[in-house]
């Protein structure tokens, strides 16, 4: 029978072990910051769409908070306060700085995109009317905006999605190297940057690496030609009516059938890390 | 199939031990038994032939499987919304022309290494070649079957070509990212379950003529026959589990 040392004896020695070695051991601080890019802030040129249309946004709305370190020496750190930011507005935003980290790896680096609730804050990129209508419609994120045609056509857009989405498991890309999570020098206070991907709402594959960016038939959803197109328009729409010149709008393994679903399960993939870096969404 | 899960698979770099894994295919219960599809229409099939060339055992975890979080379940990681097939852990790799309303169809087994499976990779061949290198325009299913809404029935027969099912990437007619949670820790076999339902469940025959003695073809094309392509490429149309020979 293997013998085990009862966890109330071992805890205070662990503890006096971590204090012994306390002074050995360097720390840093961290402070995370959330940005948007040009493609939300200035718009997606045409240039970038697959169909000559482009897009501006007027409003980003994204809810972001409980942003934890974790996985390293010293247990994990948490900015646990949720905010509200308008990712139109220049950037980057401060988020808040995790101080006193241990040196070293801490490997496990999420957050999340929650509903807005009345412990919600508001960012000062957002105002108090679009923190009560997020609160109100239990937004994650909100977004509206204009998008071009080649001949000069405008459609406006205004969508919101509710329920909360937590990215996890974040890894850094820098210069083609990946890392788990962050590293901690001593003494140091590093930049880590939650960067949301304001394009990924227009891909046309929700799966595949050579996805395009569209908008004509998003803008042939707009069933009543008011000019606006809304989610409920988009959820009319069957993927099986498109047809291939419209793009491939692959599905990848979600179970959906129709723009709307589509354009919801993009806004999974809209949350990155440090720029190019990604974590892995998952619904909560 | 990109090259590099290729050579993963004739080199692989898991540290995995290797393993003997077979695969078995199968239609579901609803090729069998008929089902009712999205919209209304109780399906019947008499006909459900489907040809494959590859099956990629792969640890690329799925895209669109938003299960609850698990800290302590490592994942391969890709650009969010992008799937990485990641490494090729075993593999089904001889030509099989499948009878989804007949007895599962098993095949031989071939060496593999241990590992967790996160998806698999779909390849489909040809019906009618030996070696399932018949062309893009070389059919890889055959359907035939009876559609029932109310009052109206409506005969029907359907194929689709290798060249309707190419993927972007690759040009070959294969589906990526298609969802597996198995645990390759030893031998045994991949069961590759094929849900006919999801193929068939946004086909809307109401623009039909009820027929009763000739059977109408899914054109090419048409809005049906893109239904049903597109029900072809969906990853969640095939259901893969694995059972090892330990049990």
């Amino acid at each position: 029978m293997k013998a085990t040392t009862p966890v109330i004896l071992m805890a205070p020695l662990f503890a006096l072990h971590l204090a012994a070695c306390g002074s050995d051991v360097g720390e840093g601080d961290v402070e995370f910051t959330v940005w948007g890019e040009e493609y939300i802030e200035e718009g997606i040129p045409e240039a970038e769409f697959e169909d000559g249309f482009s897009v501006r946004y007027d409003e980003f709305l994204i809810v972001l908070g409980d942003v934890e370190v974790a996985g390293g020496d010293g247990g994990a750190q948490t900015i646990e306060v949720a905010r509200l930011y308008d990712l139109t507005k220049p950037g980057p935003h401060t988020m808040g700085t995790l101080k006193g980290l241990r040196e070293g790896a801490h490997r496990e680096v999420s957050y999340r995109n929650p509903a807005a609730d009345g412990d919600t804050e508001r960012h000062s990129s957002a105002t108090n009317a679009q923190l009560e209508a997020m609160r109100d419609g239990d937004l994650r994120l909100s977004v509206s905006g204009t998008a071009q045609s080649p001949d000069g056509t405008e459609f406006t857009f205004a969508w919101d999605f509710a329920g909360t989405i937590e990215h996890g498991d974040c890894v850094d890309v820098r210069g083609g190297q990946e890392t788990q999570g962050i590293v901690v020098g001593d003494g140091t206070t590093e930049e880590h940057q939650l960067t949301i991907h304001g394009d990924h709402l227009f891909y046309d594959d929700l799966a595949s690496p050579d996805a395009l960016l569209r908008f004509a038939a998003l803008a042939r959803a707009d069933s009543n030609a008011d000019g606006e197109v809304t989610l409920e328009e988009l959820d009319e729409v069957r993927l099986a009516a498109l047809s291939s010149d419209d793009g491939t709008y692959g599905v990848g393994a979600f179970d959906i059938d129709d723009l709307g679903a589509f354009v919801r399960a993009a806004t999974y993939t809209v949350g990155h890390f440090d720029g190019e870096g990604h974590c892995v969404p998952h619904e909560r | 199939m990109p090259a590099l899960l290729v050579l993963a698979c004739s080199a692989p770099e898991t540290g995995g031990s290797r393993i003997e894994v077979g695969t078995r295919i199968q239609g579901d219960a609803a090729a069998q038994d008929g089902f009712e599809n999205a919209f209304g229409w109780r399906i019947e099939l008499s006909v459900a032939r489907v040809a494959f060339e590859h099956l990629y055992y792969v640890t690329g975890e799925s895209v669109g499987s938003l299960g609850a979080w698990n800290p302590f379940v490592a994942v391969a990681h890709a650009h969010p919304g992008h799937y990485d097939a990641g490494e090729v852990l075993a593999e089904m790799g001889e030509h099989a022309v499948v009878d989804l309303l007949g007895r599962p169809e098993s095949l031989g087994a071939r060496e593999g290494v241990t590992g967790a499976a996160r998806s698999a990779v779909v390849t489909f061949g040809a019906l009618s070649s030996a070696n399932g290198d018949a062309g893009a325009d070389a059919n890889v299913l055959e359907l035939e079957g009876v559609a029932r809404s109310n009052a109206s029935t409506v005969q029907f027969e359907a194929s689709v070509a290798a060249n309707d099912l190419l993927h972007v990437a690759s040009d070959l007619p294969e589906v990526e990212g298609c969802p597996f949670a198995g645990e390759l820790a030893t031998s045994g076999t991949v069961t590759c379950e094929v849900l006919v339902s999801v193929w068939l469940d946004q086909l809307d025959f109401a623009g039909f003529e009820p027929n009763q003695d000739a059977r109408v073809e899914l054109v090419k094309g048409s809005e049906a026959h893109n239904a049903l392509t597109r029900g072809l490429r969906k990853a969640v149309a095939y259901s893969f589990s694995f059972e090892s020979e330990n049990r």
